[in-house]
């Protein structure tokens, strides 16, 4: 299990492997259930749904943490899941609520949203695949 | 009639399920080598090695 995997960069932090993309998805998580906890961004003040998704959110970057300091490849795993359904919900309100796609501002919110949610896939995809992987040598 | 809210976390964690469903259906991340080595598969190619694909 201590063979370097293609997603880590060479060398350790904290005697812990670097995974840059894993971090960005963490950071990006963090941020969007900030955004939907606190300034109330898809207005969860009126609507527990939008909460709920702020949770998940949080409990997707806690779980990436959880992954990487931990090395708990279980952890990152659903980390990485959550991750998917939480940008993918964005995704799916920005493309819904407001003015529409026509305004600038809103369906640069839905790509970028939909980036995220392709990129945090891609990367559970691979960890699964790794993981089984290593498993069978 | 269904919130905006509602909606999106709907087809948000539909998505997740999927991904789960996926896992469940083709365990072990296979299902990915088979589509790799299915759409670069030359004419009387042994397909029977499932882990070639991993750089060693």
């Amino acid at each position: 299990m201590n063979q370097r995997r293609g997603y880590e960069l060479k060398g350790l932090f904290f005697g812990r492997p670097i995974r840059p993309f894993h971090l960005a998805v963490t950071i990006a998580t963090t941020v969007v259930s900030y955004t939907l906890l606190e300034i109330g961004e898809m207005h969860w003040l009126h609507h527990s749904v939008t909460h709920l998704i702020g949770v998940i959110a949080l409990l997707s970057s806690t779980f990436l943490f959880i992954g990487w300091w931990w090395r708990n490849e279980r952890a990152a795993e659903w980390g990485l899941l959550l991750a998917v359904g939480v940008w993918t919900s964005r995704t799916v309100y920005a493309s819904l609520a407001g003015q529409g796609l026509l305004v600038v501002n809103q369906w640069a919110s839905v790509f970028l949203s939909l980036a995220w949610a392709v990129g945090a896939g891609g990367a559970y995809l691979l960890e699964r695949y790794d993981h089984a992987l290593v498993n069978d040598e | 009639m269904m919130s905006d809210q509602s909606i999106s976390l709907i087809v948000g964690f539909g998505v997740v399920v999927g991904f789960r469903l996926l896992d469940w259906a083709f365990p072990r991340g296979y299902i990915w080598t088979k589509i790799g080595k299915w759409s670069t598969k030359k004419e009387g190619e042994d397909d029977s090695d499932e882990t070639s694909l991993r750089p060693r």
